[in-house]
C-alpha cells in the first residue's frame, strides 16, 4: 500500500487577478510517477508552480506529508509559503523549471552546491556529488566549467542533478524535454523513470510529449482550461479514445473521423 | 626631441584606474543583481565624501586631544562612510525599489526612480551641508575647511618621488611621483578586488548572490531568501562606494561639492559598459583601459601643443586653429567605448553572455 505524499485540493490560482487554475485536485503517492498533460495554455506550468509557491493561490490548499511532522500545510489562502521557505523548512521537494533551470554564470560545481544551499554544503557536497556523478558522468568531466558553456541536453542534466543534490522525495519537472532532440528526450525520460525505480523518488511531470510520458507513468491528469478534465491510471488514459484524439496527437484517427 | 615623463603619466593613470575600480564595483553589483542602471550611484560617491568629511569634523570636535589621529583617522572615516552610505542604499531599496517591484513596475521605472533619488539626495546634501562643505568655526575652532584633509599620520599629502632618469637627451626626465593618498587608493582598490573576488567565488553568500543575479526564481527554489540577498547587495554596493569615496577624498586637489559624484558618473558607466555590464573582472580591465587611454591622450595632446607640434603645423599651413588641450582627453574613454561596443556589443567580458543566448 503506497502512501500519499502530496495533496492539492480545490486549487484556484493565477497571476494578478486572473484565475488560471479553477479548482484542480491532484495527489501524488510515494514512489509514483504522475504526468499532467493538456493543451497549450491549459495551465499545466501554473498548476505546478502553485504547488511550490511561485504563483499566487486564491483558494484551496496544498499539503505535503513529512515523515516526522505529519501533514504540513504548504499553500493555503491564508498562508502561502514561498519556494525558499519550503526548502528552508526542510520539505524534501525538488523543482526544475522549464526555462532558466541552471545558473549560467556559475560553474557546474557551484550549480550543484546551490542544490544544497540550505544544508551545510561543505560536508554534504562530496558524498552527494559522487552519487550524482554515477548517473551524470558528463558533469564530473566538466566540473569547473561555467554552465553557460553546456549544450541544451547537458544543461537539462545539470538542472536535474542540481534538484537531486538534496535527495528530495518528490521531484516536480516542468517539461524537462522541451528543448531536446528526440533521442535526447527519450534518454531524459528514461533517466527520470530510473530515478523513480532506483531511488524511490516520486515524480510529477508536465510534458508536451504526452503519449510517451504517459506510457512511462503510473497515473496521469488531463488539464483543460485550469480544470482536471480526466484522470486515472496512465494505461486507461492512453486507451480512452477521446483523450487520444484530443491530447495525444493521434492524428490518424482524428482525420478518419473528420473525413 | 626628448620623451615626455611617461612614467609619471603611467603612475597618474594607475591611481585613476584605482579610483574607477573602487567606485564602480558597487554600480556593477547592483546592475548584475537588480538588472538596472542605478543613477543614484553618483550620490553615493558624493555622500561618502560628505559623510567621511563631516565625521572628521565631528571627531575633531569631540576629540580635540586626538592630534595624533589615533581615532580620528581616514580608516575610521572610511568605515563610517561605508555604514552611512550602505544604510542609505538599503533605504532606497526598502522605500522605493522594493515597492516598485511589488507593484510590477518595469525596470524603466526603477531607472527613473534612481535618477529622482539622486536628484533629491544631491540637493538635500547641498541644503543641509552647503554646496561646499564648511565647518562651523564658532563651534569648533580646531575644525578645518580643507576638503582634502585626510586626518591621518603620516601626512597623506607627502609626496614620494623616485627619479629614474633626469634630463637625459632622449628619455628626458622619468620619475614616479605619487603622494601617500594615491598609494592608499591603489592599495585599497587592489584589496577590494581581492576581497570581492574571494567573496564571490568562495563564500556561500557570494555564490548565492551570483545565483540570484543569474535567476531570482531558480535561486528561490534552491532555498535562497532572495529578498535578503537583495538587501545585502544594496548595503555592500553602496557601502563599498561610500568607503571608496572616503578613501578618494584626500586625493582631490580642490574642494569637493554636492556635484562631485555626478561629474564622475559618466566615466563610471563607461567602465561598467565597456567591461560588460555585471561583469566584475571585465569592469576591472575596463577601468584600467579607460584610465590609461585617457592619460595617453593627455600625453599625445600635450605633444601636439609643443612648439613645432601638430597644433602649430595646422595653424601655419592650413590656417586652422584646433586646440589640443589635455583637458579634452575626457572624451577619449567614450571614443574607445563606442569602438569596443561596435566590435563586441556586450563589452569586453560579454562573450559568456553571448554564449548563453546562443545555446
Amino acid at each position: 500500500m503506497t502512501k500519499a505524499f502530496l495533496r492539492a485540493e480545490n486549487i484556484v490560482s493565477g497571476y494578478g487577478k486572473l484565475h488560471v487554475i479553477n479548482g484542480a485536485n491532484i495527489h501524488i503517492d510515494e514512489r509514483e510517477m504522475v504526468t499532467v498533460i493538456g493543451p497549450n495554455g491549459s495551465g499545466k506550468s501554473t498548476l505546478i508552480k502553485t504547488l511550490i509557491g511561485l504563483v499566487k493561490i486564491f483558494d484551496g490548499r496544498v499539503t505535503i506529508r513529512d515523515e516526522e511532522r505529519g501533514w504540513l500545510d504548504v499553500q493555503t489562502r491564508k498562508r502561502q509559503m514561498k519556494p525558499d521557505e519550503i526548502i528552508r523548512e526542510g520539505i524534501p521537494l525538488g523543482y526544475v523549471p522549464q526555462l532558466n533551470n541552471v545558473f549560467p554564470s556559475l560553474t557546474i560545481e557551484e550549480n550543484l552546491k546551490m542544490g544544497l544551499f540550505v544544508k551545510k554544503w561543505d560536508s554534504y557536497y562530496h558524498e552527494r556529488s559522487e552519487q550524482i556523478f554515477e548517473s551524470f558522468p558528463i558533469l564530473r568531466e566538466r566540473i569547473n566549467q561555467r554552465a553557460s558553456l553546456l549544450s541544451g541536453g547537458e544543461r537539462q542534466m545539470l538542472a536535474l542533478a542540481r534538484a537531486l543534490m538534496p535527495a528530495p522525495k518528490l521531484l516536480i519537472l516542468d517539461e524537462p524535454t522541451a528543448a531536446l532532440a528526440p533521442n535526447l528526450a527519450e534518454e531524459m525520460l528514461q533517466l527520470i523513470v530510473s530515478l523513480k525505480n532506483t531511488a524511490g523518488i516520486s515524480i510529477l511531470l508536465v510534458e508536451q510529449r504526452a503519449k510517451r510520458s504517459l506510457e512511462l507513468s503510473d497515473r496521469g491528469y488531463v488539464l483543460v482550461t485550469g480544470m482536471i478534465a480526466a484522470k486515472g491510471p496512465a494505461k486507461e488514459l492512453l486507451s480512452e479514445d477521446k483523450i487520444r484524439k484530443l491530447y495525444l496527437g493521434d492524428r490518424a484517427k482524428k482525420e478518419k473521423e473528420v473525413g | 626631441m626628448t620623451l615626455p615623463n611617461l612614467l609619471n603619466h603611467a603612475t597618474l593613470a594607475l591611481v585613476y584606474a584605482g579610483v574607477l575600480i573602487m567606485l564602480t564595483i558597487g554600480l556593477n553589483m547592483v546592475y548584475s543583481v537588480l538588472k538596472f542602471s542605478n543613477f543614484a550611484h553618483a550620490e553615493w560617491v558624493t555622500m561618502g565624501m560628505f559623510a567621511s568629511w563631516w565625521f572628521l569634523q565631528i571627531l575633531s570636535y569631540i576629540l580635540p586631544w586626538d592630534t595624533a589621529h589615533l581615532l580620528n583617522n581616514l580608516f575610521v572615516h572610511a568605515v563610517f562612510g561605508f555604514l552611512i552610505v550602505g544604510i542609505f542604499g538599503i533605504l532606497g531599496e526598502v522605500l522605493v525599489f522594493d515597492r516598485l517591484r511589488k507593484l510590477k513596475a518595469g525596470l524603466d521605472s526603477a531607472i527613473v526612480a534612481s535618477i529622482a533619488i539622486g536628484l533629491i539626495v544631491r540637493n538635500f546634501l547641498a541644503m543641509v551641508f552647503g554646496a561646499y562643505p564648511e565647518p562651523n568655526r564658532a563651534i569648533c575652532p580646531t575644525c578645518t575647511s580643507q576638503p582634502s584633509l585626510p586626518g591621518f599620520l603620516p601626512d597623506l599629502n607627502n609626496i614620494v618621488t623616485i627619479k629614474l632618469v633626469e634630463n637625459d637627451p632622449i628619455f628626458g626626465t622619468q620619475w614616479i611621483r605619487i603622494n601617500a593618498s594615491g598609494i592608499l587608493i591603489i592599495v585599497t582598490s587592489i584589496a577590494m578586488v581581492l576581497a570581492i573576488d574571494y567573496v564571490f567565488r568562495h563564500t556561500k553568500f557570494g555564490i548565492a548572490m551570483r545565483a540570484t543575479a543569474d535567476s531570482i526564481e531558480l535561486a528561490q527554489v534552491s532555498g535562497v531568501d532572495t529578498r535578503r540577498i537583495v538587501h545585502y547587495t544594496w548595503f555592500l554596493a553602496a557601502g563599498l562606494t561610500g568607503m571608496g569615496a572616503a578613501i578618494y577624498r584626500p586625493y582631490l586637489t580642490g574642494p569637493f561639492n554636492s556635484l562631485t559624484g555626478l561629474y564622475m558618473l559618466l566615466p563610471f558607466f563607461a567602465v561598467v559598459i565597456l567591461g560588460g555590464v555585471g561583469s566584475f573582472r571585465g569592469g576591472i580591465i575596463a577601468a584600467i583601459i579607460i584610465a590609461y587611454a585617457r592619460q595617453a591622450t593627455v600625453v599625445i595632446f600635450s605633444w601636439f601643443q609643443y612648439p613645432g607640434g601638430l597644433e602649430e603645423i595646422l595653424e601655419e599651413h592650413i590656417g586652422f586653429t584646433i586646440t589640443f588641450s589635455p583637458g579634452y582627453a575626457d572624451a577619449i574613454p567614450f571614443v574607445i567605448l563606442i569602438i569596443v561596443l561596435l566590435i563586441r556589443p556586450r563589452g569586453i567580458a560579454g562573450s559568456v553572455e553571448a554564449t548563453r543566448e546562443r545555446v
